[in-house]
């Protein structure tokens, strides 16, 4: 691998006692697509205003481009941020925004003036240059900050929650803009967010944070597919999550199940061993649980049907077993739909064995 | 229907009443100031500007009028950058004690005049300086200075905090980011500042009273022009006078309400 572009080497901070950011570290690569996603006030923006130079470490180091860059104010740092509320000057047409960072880089007028113009063009805003900023829709404004932060030709972008503001139409479309320019400039982009469709939609990598901790660096389909712990399971929902301890090892990598709802196989992640009697958290995607009304040797547990949710093309199904655990499952519309299952009903939740997952922390 | 016509019009004749009640003297000594006669007395005896020429040889008059206009000026210049500096600072920090700091900012005009003027006496004569025209000046630039942080603080507050960061972010530095942020967003305040300052420190008697000593500024010279004899010049001085102040606020007005605009537009964001 090639050198990191940014690397959070135990970085930790506080503010007073209150610990915002756990010791974390984390390497970001040229030209990645990284989003940090949690729930608010999980410490994604003080992350973020921490590689902006806003914020300044408790402890840790933060390194770009090989070089400590804690000590550095924001202004010596090359890490423009598209701010949540965008924070364009209201004082300042379209064009001057646009152009306020190569003003402060000492650019001559004419040369600053035209570079802005060329993005605003861009960016398809070339007949708002002199616009007020008052004068403009939310998506233009978008792009308007986009431009202002582009500008100077950075080597790493970073984006608070940027889309947060706009209905969802113009999200996507939003999304399809900075992908297209992420893979145009060849730059890094760094992108906070809170909504799991943003991140999922748009990042090569994704940081899943929670209370100031990272709980998993993945590509989307990782996270999905392998998460780490309860709380990555939770979050990325659709999964369904529960306790047990391991009784037997079956053939490399499956283990045999004890858990209050019947014993039954499940996977190992690589890497991940267990002991004879360890505690663990079987996780199982709503979307690989079937359903039959008569029992199969894939059938694992009769439940009953509580309720169901249309969802498009698939159909979430809830289901309560005999002990009080409830399953969430999905099935195709069609599928679910020739099984005529009517709510209190009795249903067989079966799945193959590969498809328990036990999550490599609890 | 009919009550609210009632109340309507009792309410507009209350506000009406008590313009006429603060209005009718300044207008009087307006309309006197234009007239010919020794004594203000009606019918009136007709149109004059005799009491104006009065004033304009009047050397002490013309000294008076210089003063005030010299205080004014620096006070105003002074009081602004105080002021701003105060208001900046409670905009931009945190800090341990900064309540008490900004009661301690915002307490001179809430000291009585008369107990101002002579701690100001008592202090600058013993360093020396009672009697000289810094002394009103330093006088007025105290009572001055909240006037002007409460303006620019009220437009700092309708400033998104994070601007000031997103130019650091954009390669300002703090110098820069103040020339090229702070200062654009807040110069209606500060003007209006400046004209509120000054119209402040025309119009102070008490204070520049205790410490002017023979540098007399305007509305000192009228009081010692009133011990003399009752002379309609004064009218002609105060017409002048209330027309300053009267045009400085106007215009302080004028630029806060043009700013009140702005946000509105913001708002939208």
């Amino acid at each position: 691998m090639t050198q990191p572009l940014v690397v959070f080497d135990n970085v930790a901070k506080h503010f007073g006692s209150f610990m915002a950011v756990e010791p974390m570290n984390l390497e970001i690569y040229k030209g990645e697509f990284v989003a940090i996603m949690g729930s608010s006030g999980c410490g994604k923006t003080t992350t973020l205003r921490m590689l902006a130079g806003l914020d300044r470490p408790s402890s840790g180091e933060i390194r770009l481009n090989g070089q400590r860059i804690n000590d550095l104010y924001s202004w010596q740092r090359d890490t423009p941020l598209v701010w949540q509320n965008l924070a364009l000057f209201p004082f300042l047409n379209v064009v001057e925004n646009v152009e306020f960072g190569l003003r402060m880089r000492g650019m001559a007028k004419a040369a600053r003036r035209k570079k802005a113009l060329q993005w605003l063009e861009r960016l398809d805003l070339g007949e708002f240059a002199t616009r007020d900023i008052s004068m403009l829709s939310g998506g233009q404004r978008q792009r308007v900050a986009l431009a202002r932060s582009l500008v100077t030709e950075p080597s790493i972008l970073l984006l608070d929650e940027p889309l947060s503001a706009l209905d969802a139409h113009l999200s996507v479309r939003m999304q399809a803009v900075l992908t297209g320019l992420q893979k145009d400039l060849g730059i890094t982009f760094v992108y906070v967010t809170h909504s799991q469709s943003e991140a999922f939609a748009m990042a090569d990598r994704v940081v899943i944070m929670s209370r100031g901790r990272v709980e998993q660096i993945g590509s989307p389909k990782n996270i999905f597919l392998e998460p780490h712990n309860r709380f990555v399971a939770e979050f990325v929902g659709g999964k369904n999550i529960f306790a047990g301890v391991v009784l037997g090892f079956i053939d490399t990598g499956v283990v045999q199940i004890d858990s209050p709802h019947g014993r039954f196989r499940a996977r190992l992640p690589e890497g991940r061993t267990v002991a004879l009697g360890e505690k663990v958290t079987v996780c199982i995607g709503a979307e690989h649980i079937d359903l039959t009304t008569q029992p199969t040797a894939d059938s694992r547990l009769p439940c009953t049907v509580v309720g169901e949710e249309f969802n498009g093309s698939m159909v979430n199904v809830y289901l309560e077993t005999r002990d009080g655990l409830e399953l969430q499952v999905q099935r195709p519309n069609a599928d679910y739909h020739a099984l005529e299952l009517k709510a209190g009903q009795t249903v067989h939740a079966g799945w193959a064995d590969t498809r328990a997952l036990i999550l490599r922390g609890n | 229907m009919n009550e609210h016509r009632v109340i309507n019009f009792m309410l507009r004749s209350f506000v009406a009443l008590v313009f006429l009640f603060i209005l009718t003297p300044i207008i009087g000594s307006f309309v006197f100031s234009f007239n010919v006669d020794r004594f203000p007395s009606l019918p009136l005896g007709g149109f004059s500007l005799r009491w104006y020429e009065a004033i304009a040889t009047d050397p002490q008059v013309w000294q008076a009028f210089k003063n005030s206009l010299l205080v004014g000026v620096v006070v105003s210049l002074v009081s602004t950058l105080l002021g701003f500096t105060a208001a900046y600072t409670d905009f931009r920090y945190h800090f341990f004690g900064k309540s008490v700091y900004m009661a301690l900012a915002l307490l001179p005009p809430t000291i009585p005049v008369v107990i101002l003027g002579l701690a100001m006496l008592a202090f600058l004569s013993r360093v020396g300086l009672s009697g000289e025209l810094h002394a009103v000046m330093i006088s007025h630039i105290v009572m001055c200075s909240p006037f002007a942080m409460a303006v620019i603080r009220m437009r700092l507050a309708q400033m998104d905090p994070q601007l000031e960061a997103a130019a650091w972010n954009l390669g300002a530095s703090q110098w820069h980011a103040m020339r090229f942020v702070i200062l654009p967003f807040t110069v209606p305040s500060i003007f209006a500042a400046l004209f509120v300052t000054m119209a402040v420190s025309f119009d102070e008697f008490a204070v520049a009273w205790f410490v002017s000593g023979l540098n007399e500024t305007v509305p000192v010279r009228i009081l010692n022009t009133l011990q003399g004899q009752v002379s309609p010049t004064i009218n002609a001085i105060g017409t002048i006078v209330f027309i300053t102040t009267i045009t400085l606020t106007t215009i302080a007005q004028i630029l806060l309400m043009s700013r009140q605009q702005k946000p509105a537009d913001g708002k939208r964001s």
